[in-house]
């Protein structure tokens, strides 16, 4: 079955994180932190995605919604809340108010029937609906000039010990650890009974249901989980750049996230965790160049991808062991007669 | 149908995780090894006289929705710059400035900012054009104790978070609301009505414009008939025009922005309201802009601090150099005229004031410091380090204005309506 | 309730109906989910812009517009939904919703992010229900309800209609009474499209043309759609009626946000309550 997760990929995914965590032994370049820190925050949202695409074919077109209700949670909870209780409470509302969201969009959604245009659909027409929001409710979001003095988060227990993150170096460890964990609870989730039932319902919706799941239960329950690591995400990211405004719910910003979970691999994790940190820092120094070009240039991408490699970037590698093994039919993006579930979800030709 | 099997799965995963942590690692040495400074930290605290130049770092849209605001800046930059240093510089030293695109993004405009501060090391931070994106920058100056002039018109930055006291590297060279409107609202309801409906876009300057303004028409014997905020990006206002019909108002009191504001005078005109009721706003018909507007706003009132056809020598030497470099048709409004060219000969005029270049003398020398201006004498107000200046009167004829009335040197009351924020 | 109100409701109305006939024709011929309609009508929209800056009259532009778009439409499917056609349709999906972005960002880069202004074609206003209108907004809507009858008539009177419903019907059964569903499928999308690009010319003269207008039209044609069904042809009127005449009607009492959020709601109840959408017969159709 969905045998995943070898060790291989969770050494890998070790490897990775150790040399996040040794990059500030190495330079102490604090606009470095900030980078690479914003692309494991990123990459912490593209695996939220992946969990929805990648591992359970359901199309949220706005994973920044989740994102931004997360930063504005943090930014709205951190101003009124100080210390240990403010980041205890802002991270209990920066999960709970996209899960709970997501949770109503996906019955909604997937209550009537096998829709997925509907959850798209609602997504999509959601986010636009938050950004005037955050725009209008100037009181609570600050509205267009958006929130400012970003807090830095706190933990501890009141009277035994307590850590403020509030230097770059500590609170890029923070973002280090928060990815391992959320890399952690991901693997755990997919590589069960859970992972196993929701690849069932990704593949026929219809076994699974005269086998017996409600497949509307497990959407619901996914899309909850993955709305709440966004929203944790979105939470980590706000002190990366002091402000939270309403553009947090765009749409430039949504399709980055599909972008880095089509070039990592839909399916995989680790691929669009991956990607979205070296994309990040990559764009990063490309100074000077706009920030149009930019997107013009990963939607081009993106439809390639989805056209021509469904599995992104990391499937070259197989794509190219068939090569040698002379099996070029399997590498025509013709598709074959009976549609499979593979292309959807990005594993590559069969 | 044929499902992957497990081992070509984990032969490819481990491809896959090879080929990623390669990636990353490799990505992570260029990145440790590419930095450019080493021990680069937020700014270099007490700033020292060292270097033949003053360093200034400009931030401006380049690319976004503020791009023509941020042409102007980058124009009148170098326009002033080059008058600046002809004029022996600022404290002897030459001027060297370097900009940052901000994208009209306060998440930009923040890393720009550390950007100019961490690895330019500028001496002195001007810009920005938008108050969202300007609150992005104060904090990061405060931090690195680098005095940070803003341009942009808006409400007062300069209090710090408790609202009672003044920052002491903020400045704010742009004309806030108070100081246009204390003076014009007056005028405005003897010459032109007395309902008055405002209407803006739907994010905090208008908001805050809207406000106090119609405080003060109410204060000075008028009738606010209605409020109205639409959305940026709205292009269709008819359903605004249908509100405003039945409010029937003498004046329309103007607040919606940029492409947005032209679209609705112009639908103003085309349902026939222009014959009924006079319009009014700002900073629709700013300078900056006023090409765009100048067809369909024909004897529009508006009021500004500047004006490139104000009589003044200081002016027509910029004008000149202005119009030498950028053609005879290039519009110059406040931005470039005050908020470049103003900036610099204040930061001159510290200097000289001070006797150093010293940044930590020249943030104390500011407050109080007075100079000529292409607008006019301007001041730096020591109570609130917001730039006193003038405020004119000024109606849209042909494609630019005449000046129909001096509203003379208007202060910014106090810390009256300021945007505080935590550094 | 004023005489400019009623007015506005009704053309906001008749655009509404039209570009949302555009997508459902899309959808109901292919059953591909069309994520950068709105970017077709923005498209047409500057088209506008180019025939006028080119110091060329409107009007011009208003006759290019379909027929640029149209046949853009046609090099889309040809390249990106074709191959894409035997797969589920989440990849067209994906597919589209990456062609908007480039898009609108290929647009910005071409003509910056300010938004342009188009010349009016006809200027002045009459006098109409007590109140002063704009002739051209009278004029644009009256066309666009011509061509969404023509349309119509197409679609129930002529030969090419029929077999464009037979294969909203069903492909496999229009295959196999002799249709050429690949041909169809090929000018179902570009009839489409250039309704779609038809109805942003005719708009860009009294809106503003801006990289970022298509979202807006995407979302509420989609919203048309799924409440008045998603193989509707007739629900499309119904639902372009409900949905852009109410949050037209809508911002009369509230703000252009609220009216936004009322409609979005509207859709959502019609999915909980009515997933075949509130003016079609029969059950849910499946994809």
């Amino acid at each position: 079955m969905m045998r995943l997760f070898r060790s291989q990929t969770r050494i890998a995914a070790a490897v990775l994180l150790v040399a996040a965590a040794l990059v500030p032994v190495v330079s102490s370049d604090v606009y470095w932190y900030n980078v690479i820190a914003t692309g494991l925050v990123f990459g912490v949202l593209a695996m939220s995605l992946d969990l929805q695409w990648g591992y359970s074919g359901i199309i949220n077109l706005a994973p920044a919604m989740s994102f931004g209700l997360g930063a504005y949670s943090w930014g709205i909870v951190g101003d009124r809340i100080e210390g240990i209780g403010g980041t205890y409470v802002a991270l209990l509302a920066a999960a709970a108010v996209p899960a709970l969201l997501g949770a109503v969009v996906a019955f909604v959604s997937f209550k009537a029937g096998t829709r997925e245009i509907y959850f798209a659909l609602i997504t999509l027409a959601l986010t636009l609906v938050l950004e005037q929001v955050a725009l209008a409710a100037t009181g609570l979001t600050g509205g267009s000039n958006g929130l400012l003095g970003i807090a830095w988060p706190e933990i501890g227990i009141p009277g035994a010990f307590e850590i403020v993150f509030d230097t770059p170096e500590s609170y890029y460890y923070l973002v280090v650890v928060l990815t391992a964990i959320a890399f952690v609870v991901c693997t755990a989730l997919v590589s069960g009974r859970f992972g196993s039932i929701l690849a069932a319902i990704r593949e026929s919706e219809h076994r699974a249901e005269t086998l017996g799941y409600s497949t509307l239960r497990y959407r619901v329950a996914i899309s909850t989980i993955a709305a709440a690591l966004a929203g944790v995400a979105g939470m980590a990211y706000a002190p990366l750049t002091g402000i939270v405004d309403p553009s947090v719910f765009g749409v430039a910003l949504s399709v980055q996230v599909f972008v880095w979970v089509a070039v990592g691999g839909a399916g995989t994790l680790l691929g669009p965790l991956v990607a979205a940190l070296l994309i990040t820092a990559g764009q990063s120094s490309l100074t000077g160049s706009s920030a149009t070009a930019y997107l013009l240039v990963i939607g081009v991408v993106f439809i390639l991808i989805v056209l021509f490699l469904p599995g992104g970037l990391a499937s070259v590698g197989e794509r190219l062991r068939r090569l040698r093994r002379g099996r070029l039919t399997a590498l025509t993006p013709a598709p074959p007669a009976a549609p499979t579930p593979q292309e959807a979800q990005g594993e590559g030709q069969p | 149908m044929h499902l992957s099997t497990s081992t070509d799965r984990r032969r490819s995963g481990r491809l896959r995780a090879a080929v990623v942590t390669g990636a990353f690692m490799a990505a992570s040495l260029l990145a440790a090894c590419g930095s450019s400074d080493d021990g680069g930290s937020t700014g270099g605290g007490g700033g020292d006289d060292g270097g033949g130049t003053v360093k200034i770092g400009v931030l401006a849209p380049i690319t976004g929705e503020l791009a023509p605001y941020g042409e102007a800046l980058e124009r009148g930059m170098t326009v002033a710059a080059d008058l600046i240093n002809e004029d022996g510089g600022i404290g002897g030293k030459k001027v060297e400035w370097v900009l940052e695109d901000d994208q009209t993004d306060p998440k930009a405009a923040s890393t720009a900012a550390r950007k100019l501060l961490t690895q330019e090391r500028v001496d002195y931070l001007m810009g920005t054009t938008s108050s969202a994106t300007t609150l992005a920058v104060i904090p990061q100056a405060e931090r690195a104790k680098v005095p940070f002039f803003y341009v942009v018109e808006g409400e007062s930055k300069t209090c710090d978070s408790s609202a009672t006291g003044t920052r002491e590297y903020v400045f704010g060279n742009g004309e806030t609301p108070e100081q246009k409107m204390t003076e014009y609202v007056p005028w405005m309801l003897e010459n032109l009505g007395k309902r008055v409906y405002f209407i803006g876009s739907d994010y905090v300057f208008p908001h805050f414009v809207n406000d106090l303004t119609s405080k003060l028409v109410e204060e000075n014997g008028g009738t606010v008939v209605g409020t109205a905020y639409a959305p940026l990006g709205t292009s269709d206002f008819s359903s605004y025009i249908s509100e405003i019909e039945r409010a029937k108002p003498d004046v329309i009191f103007i607040s919606v922005v940029g492409t947005d504001g032209i679209a609705l005078v112009k639908q103003l005109n085309q349902f026939g309201l222009r014959d009924k009721v006079e319009l009014t706003g700002m900073p629709t018909f700013a300078g900056e802009v006023l090409p765009g507007i100048a067809d369909v706003a024909q004897d529009v009132y508006t009021v500004d601090r500047y004006w490139d056809k104000a009589d003044n020598p200081v002016n027509e030497r910029f004008a000149a150099a202005y119009h030498a470099k950028y053609g005879e048709d290039a519009p110059i409004g406040t931005i470039a005229a005050q908020g470049a060219y103003g900036t610099l000969l204040l930061l001159q005029a510290a200097a000289e004031k001070a006797g150093t270049t010293d940044r930590e003398a020249v943030a104390k020398a500011l407050p109080g410091v007075s100079v000529e201006s292409p607008a006019g004498e301007i001041t730096v107000n020591p109570d609130n380090n917001v730039v006193t200046g003038p405020i004119r009167l000024l109606q849209v004829k042909g494609d630019n204005y005449d000046e129909v009335q001096d509203l003379g040197q208007v202060p910014h009351p106090g810390h009256s309506g300021c945007s505080s924020q935590d550094a | 309730m004023n005489g400019t109100d009623v007015l506005n409701i009704a053309v906001a109305s008749v655009f509404t109906v039209e570009v949302a006939l555009g997508l459902m024709i899309i959808f109901g011929v292919m059953r591909v989910i069309n994520m950068a309609h709105g970017e077709l009508f923005m498209l047409g929209a500057y088209t506008m812009v180019v025939v006028t800056s080119a110091g060329l009259s409107p009007w011009v532009g208003i006759v290019l517009a379909p027929l640029v778009v149209g046949a853009f439409g046609m090099a889309v499917e040809r390249a990106m939904i074709r191959p894409l056609y035997q797969r589920r349709d989440l990849s067209s999906l994906l597919a589209t919703f990456g062609l908007s972005i480039v898009l609108q960002q290929a647009v910005r880069l071409i003509f910056g992010p300010q938004s342009k202004t188009v010349p009016t074609p006809i200027e002045g206003s009459v006098s109409l229900l007590g109140t002063t209108y704009p002739t051209y907004r009278l004029v644009a809507a009256t066309m666009a309800i011509l061509v969404i009858v023509a349309v119509g008539l197409l679609l129930y009177r002529s030969s090419f209609g029929i077999r464009v419903r037979a294969t909203i019907e069903g492909a496999e059964v229009a295959e196999a009474l002799g249709t050429n569903t690949t041909r169809i499928a090929s000018l179902a999308f570009a009839l489409g499209a250039a309704l779609a690009g038809f109805a942003g010319a005719l708009m860009a003269p009294f809106i503003g043309v801006v990289s970022t207008m298509g979202l807006e039209q995407t979302v509420r044609s989609f919203l048309v759609v799924i409440t008045g069904g998603m193989g509707s042809i007739a629900g499309t009127f119904g639902g372009g009626v409900l949905i852009g005449g109410g949050e037209s009607a809508l911002t009369i009492p509230f703000s252009g946000t609220v009216a936004q959020i009322c409609v979005l709601g509207l859709a959502i109840l019609v999915m909980l309550v009515r997933p075949q959408g509130l003016f079609s017969r029969g059950g849910v159709r499946t994809a």
